[in-house]
């Protein structure tokens, strides 16, 4: 339908009559990102190129980059760097594993199938805290149902972490298991029927077929988990408070210090290392993301 | 499209990095620094701070905040003192903050001073931050408010030496009130029994203690899974040090001057990691690592293990399970615990074992402070709640209720507290940890130290790693004490500004 | 010739319900489509033995994934140290009924699930009018500078709350918002991810409803809510749902954001709720049941949103 040409200037489209509505519409969450997004970000290179005593009724002093070098080459951060790197190792391949195992379970025509899967999408309802309490009823050293399994012990500095993992691990099952059933619905039948025609088993169809369609979405997963393990915190906190020995703390909870052992300098230099760390994060997902754009159309 | 995610992350940050580095700036208004610390002799008091006049001129009533870090029953007998205060008067409205755990509650007083308006009025500190808070400049002696009323004398003339010292920096009391407490040893009387060990002769040492665990571990009694318990808790190698006049750092162990220098590597400390991580690799010692928890509590009390060092406060809570009696009268609508399911569970206290001997150790607890606010009315009616919280029938529910030690000789001989240590079943157990508070040589007090929480958190990591994850003791310790001694340092830099 | 006002806002009414079940964003599938399934094998004795194998494997898999749950309410509600002297057994030991009104008494259960539904609230209005007015603006408007401020809005996804907690605890410190719902709302009350959400659905909406609304006279905020907004309904349907989901999930702010026990969100609570007494271990397993009903009850009755909202960016359609 050909509309006819307007002798006034269209509505949709017009730069200048559009600016001033813009610049309103936009306002809003411009003012809550610049606020709590990127003047942080300022503040938390004011606060690792300063020194402030704990006693904070004395001035802060200026030391430029020194204290972020000392911090992101010390011990404790390196360590903190290493138990977040370990957690992303327990959990994401793990998490994805399960994920597509449950996924590819329940991706049949049965009778009954919707219950399990509501069974297998039901810890997404589940928060980082609940999943923690659930995990003290099966892991806590003293009351903990598998308190005497020696590879699932909180006691212990090399399985802690793992433990605590776990937890984490439990709680992804919902969201991994949504997205890849999901995926595998997008896959259509009639690749899958010509490639049984052509006598491909079950698992070469799977491998060569399956696997590669729903690859974005692994992928898109795999990121989702690695980034929440860099967010881990809760868990830690409400399992192991850090301990034993330090073994627990990542990153992030070094930064949070919720016992206040590192100075604010310390924490925000830290915190300048995990703003990398989830950049780098952010773009790899970017560019595999906008590869995958193209992919398969 | 790739470009448009790097762009503004690195053009932010290079701004930012600019922005930040290009200036140094002052953050907040500097304040008055702590006392002089140099001098080793005692320092005179200044009655000025401490207008304790002010209360009567007050047109309307002061509203007073309180911090504390005590939970449970104790802090029923805080907030029933509160509550008595309040109806004994109409000057001062006190509200009681339970703040978290003894850290968090100091992690929040250090980030108030940023903000000196977010501060309280009182605040109750667990013992080692007396350092910290002399160096703040945010509260005020409690020497000094004595000075300025003479009539509260009375209460600090008789309170026991050892915590008077214990409380003390260069000769001056700092905090006003005390809520003190010792560690003490619990004990499975069925189990000694079964592995032929006297209930009256205890283990006096750690090594008596070893020889006792081996005996109950050879007697293999059903359910016994390790004999000893405890936490890893900073508190008792300070403790066992102290005990052996063991100094934890200079200065007089921090008494008589800001310590400097840290003297934990000595041969006491190497002897106390030893014994603990040779008690736990031969399967005696049940080790929890430290997080302010209770699983100790519940390993006794389902008898899988057979002694507990802990402190005196929790003999309240651990008598009142046992006895079936906890409903928390005091408090409506608290579970009872079926005392079924600690059938046959007959505890006993004894002293605290030592290095040498049993009893030694160091006053402990927590004790308030009186906070150098703005308004001259709060710091009176601070004091005046002091005094209040000093009086003896509010001393004796501390003790009764909250489980800490009489402090001084009017409550220790007031009749309800001699009666309640001869008669009742927790009063007996609260009574040995009496006598070995009224048993400590007051001239050697515990360590003062300023950078508490690294400290604690040093400790602990070190207790952890030796005894949990089998660190060799000489290199954990010798790393604790680099570890310490630059925090000491950087402490000072601190505190210089 | 100039349309009658009152005919073509019928058609419209009439193109609205046409259209609104066909705009379909391309990266949100239809949940749970089970037509796409894979068949079953055919022959008689073999389809029984298979299906018997896939029902042993699911009810064992089930079980698996429920065990941490059914621990949950069974440590809630047995007597914790009867639970634990009678050698911690698969079944409940010494039933306390009453563990859940001791929760909400004892433990302030009811006061904690009041803020976290408040501050829930306010997070998600605040971020559905901030979103949906932000993405209006890139869908629709044309304005200077609009590439940095695209810019400007990704870049927050690098700056998440947990790179920039500390600074933010500061700021509300200084701004004496701690313990205040201000304090637990405010550095979330826009979101990155809801303004590319709606912006694509807005991005949806066919070229020739706009064209046709303009010429009809519709100024921008009225074809923002009557038009714009109707047909994203899935899409700000899904965006609700996922917002909800974080706010009630959050622990990391709320935590640090406040320090006192009256302003403990239920997710924050759940650290201490039953750790001081071990009589009363179970008031904290209760407590986490309780924490999980509005979400459980999310996931029943908006099934179909969570998981739009949750494959969204993930899968294509």
């Amino acid at each position: 339908m050909a509309a006819p040409a307007r002798a006034q200037t269209r509505r949709f489209g017009n730069k200048v009559k559009d600016a001033g509505l813009a610049y309103l519409f936009l306002l809003p969450a411009l003012i809550v990102f610049s606020v709590f997004s990127y003047y942080p970000l300022y503040r938390l290179f004011w606060y690792a190129t300063h020194t402030q005593s704990r006693f904070r009724n004395k001035p802060a002093s200026y030391v430029g980059l020194n204290q972020i070098k000392a911090s992101l080459t010390s011990n404790d951060f390196i360590s903190g760097l290493t138990h977040s790197g370990l957690y992303m190792l327990y959990t994401v391949p793990l998490g994805l594993l399960l994920g597509v195992m449950l996924a590819v379970s329940t991706h049949r025509r049965l009778k009954g199938i919707k219950v399990f899967q509501t069974i297998f999408s039901s810890t997404v309802a589940s928060s980082v805290a609940v999943a923690s309490v659930v995990f003290i009823t099966l892991v806590n050293p003293e009351i903990g149902y598998f308190k005497n399994v020696p590879w699932l012990s909180l006691r212990n500095p090399s399985t802690a972490l793992f433990a605590v993992s776990l937890s984490s691990v439990w709680q992804n099952l919902g969201l991994t298991f949504i997205v890849v059933l999901a995926a595998l619905q997008t896959v259509p039948d009639e690749l899958i029927e010509a490639a049984t025609l052509d006598g491909y088993g079950a698992i070469r169809r799977f491998w060569r077929i399956t696997v590669p369609l729903i690859s974005p979405a692994l992928l898109f997963l795999g990121i989702v988990l690695v980034v929440s393990a860099l967010q881990a915190f809760a868990q830690i906190e409400i399992l192991t408070g850090g301990g034993p020995g330090g073994a627990t703390e990542t990153l992030l909870f070094k930064i949070a210090d919720p016992r206040g052992i590192r100075p604010l300098g310390v924490r925000a230099s830290y915190s300048l290392g995990l703003f990398v760390l989830t950049a780098v994060v952010a773009g790899a997902q970017y560019s595999i993301m906008s590869k995958r754009v193209h992919y398969g159309d | 499209m790739k470009l448009r995610l790097f762009a503004p992350a690195v053009v932010v940050s290079l701004l930012t990095l600019i922005g930040a580095s290009c200036g140094s700036g002052t953050d907040s208004a500097s304040n008055s620094a702590g006392k002089n610390q140099t001098s080793s002799t005692a320092l005179e008091a200044t009655p000025s701070n401490c207008p304790v006049q002010a209360l009567d001129s007050a047109s309307k009533p002061v509203e007073l905040t309180v911090w504390h870090p005590y939970n449970a029953l104790t802090k029923e007998s805080l907030e029933k003192a509160a509550a008595q205060y309040n109806a004994s008067q109409t000057k001062v409205h006190v509200s009681v903050e339970a703040e978290g755990t003894y850290e968090e509650l100091l992690k929040k007083y250090e980030e108030s001073l940023g903000d000196p308006s977010s501060l309280p009025d009182v605040v109750f500190a667990e013992d080692t931050t007396l350092q910290f808070m002399i160096d703040s400049g945010s509260v005020i002696p409690a020497a000094d408010c004595i000075a300025a009323d003479p009539a509260a004398g009375q209460f600090y003339k008789e309170l026991l030496p050892a915590v008077r010292n214990a409380f003390s920096s260069q000769g001056q009391l700092w905090p006003g009130a005390f809520g003190v407490s010792m560690p003490i040893m619990y004990v499975n009387n069925a189990h000694f029994a079964a592995a032929g060990l006297s209930p009256t002769a205890l283990p006096t040492t750690l090594a008596e203690v070893r020889t006792a665990a081996e005996k109950i571990k050879a007697a293999h009694i059903a359910g016994v899974e390790f004999p000893v318990v405890m936490e890893l808790y900073g508190w008792f190698p300070e403790n066992w040090l102290t005990g052996v006049q063991q100094e934890i750092v200079n200065q007089g162990n921090g008494h008589d001057g800001r310590a400097s220098t840290s003297e934990m590597k000595n041969n006491s400390t190497t002897e106390i990691l030893d014994w603990m991580q040779g008690m736990q690799q031969d399967g005696l010692l049940k080790a929890y690592p430290y997080a302010a928890g209770i699983d100790q509590f519940l390993a006794m009390g389902n008898q899988s293990s057979s002694i507990l060092i802990d402190g005196s406060r929790a003999i309240t809570t651990v008598n009142a399970i046992v006895q079936n009696s906890y409903t928390g009268d005091a408090v409506a609508g608290a579970g009872s615990v079926d005392s079924a399911a600690l059938a046959g569970l007959d505890l006993g206290v004894g002293l605290v074992p030592g290095l040498k001997a049993a009893g030694q150790g160091a006053v402990w607890g927590s004790a308030a402070y009186l906070v150098a606010g703005t308004e001259d009315a709060k710091i009176a009616a601070g004091w005046d709640f002091i005094k209040f919280f000093n009086s003896t029938p509010v001393q004796v529910d501390w003790t009764l209720q909250g489980s800490y030690l009489p402090v001084s000789t009017a409550v220790q001989e007031d009749p309800t507290i001699v009666n309640y240590f001869a008669n009742d079943p927790a009063g007996k157990w609260l009574g040995v940890a009496n006598q070995q508070l009224l048993g400590l040589d007051p001239k050697f007090p515990g360590p003062v130290i300023g950078p508490y929480n690294q400290y604690r958190s040093g400790i602990h990591k070190m207790l952890e790693g030796v005894v949990l994850g089998g660190d060799d003791p000489a290199t954990a310790l010798s790393e604790f004490n680099k570890k310490f001694q630059s925090d000491l340092d950087s402490y000072a830099q601190e505190v210089a500004g | 010739m100039a349309t009658d006002p009152t005919v073509s806002a019928a058609n419209k009414q009439v193109r609205l319900n046409q259209t609104a079940d066909q705009i379909v964003d391309p990266l949100v599938p239809a949940p749970y489509d089970n037509d796409k399934a894979v068949q079953p094998p055919r022959s008689g004795f073999r389809n029984v033995v298979a299906t018997t194998t896939t029902y042993l494997v699911l009810t064992a898999l089930s079980v698996i994934v429920l065990f941490p749950i059914y621990m949950l309410l069974l440590r809630a509600l047995s007597s914790p140290l009867k639970y634990i002297s009678a050698g911690q057994p698969l079944y409940p030991v010494s039933i306390e009924w009453d563990v859940f009104n001791r929760a909400f008494g004892q433990a302030s259960l009811g006061r904690s699930m009041g803020l976290s539904f408040v501050v829930t609230f306010v997070i998600v209005i605040a971020q559905l009018l901030t979103a949906v007015l932000a993405a209006y603006a890139f869908a629709f408007l044309e304005f200077p500078l609009k590439k940095l401020a695209f810019v400007l809005v990704i870049g927050t996804l690098l700056l998440p709350i947990e790179v920039t907690l500390i600074a933010n605890v500061e700021i509300i410190r200084k701004l004496h918002l701690l313990n205040s719902v201000p304090g637990l709302t405010f550095p979330f009350l826009a979101t990155a991810i809801g303004i590319f959400l709606i912006r694509q659905g807005f991005l949806g909406i066919p070229r020739d409803l706009r064209d046709a609304s303009e010429l009809d006279g519709y100024g921008h905020l009225r074809f923002l809510f009557k038009v714009a907004m109707p047909m994203s309904k899935a899409i700000i349907g899904s965006f609700i749902v996922i917002a909800f989901l974080g706010a009630w999930n959050q622990y990391v702010w709320p935590r640090f954001a406040t320090d006192r026990g009256a302003w403990q969100t239920v997710q924050v609570a759940l650290r201490t709720i039953g750790s001081e007494n071990p009589g009363e271990l179970n008031l904290g397993f209760a407590a986490a049941i309780v924490a999980s009903l509005p979400l459980l009850a999310l996931l029943i009755f908006f099934q179909r949103q969570i998981v739009r909202g949750l494959t969204a960016g993930a899968v294509k359609g």
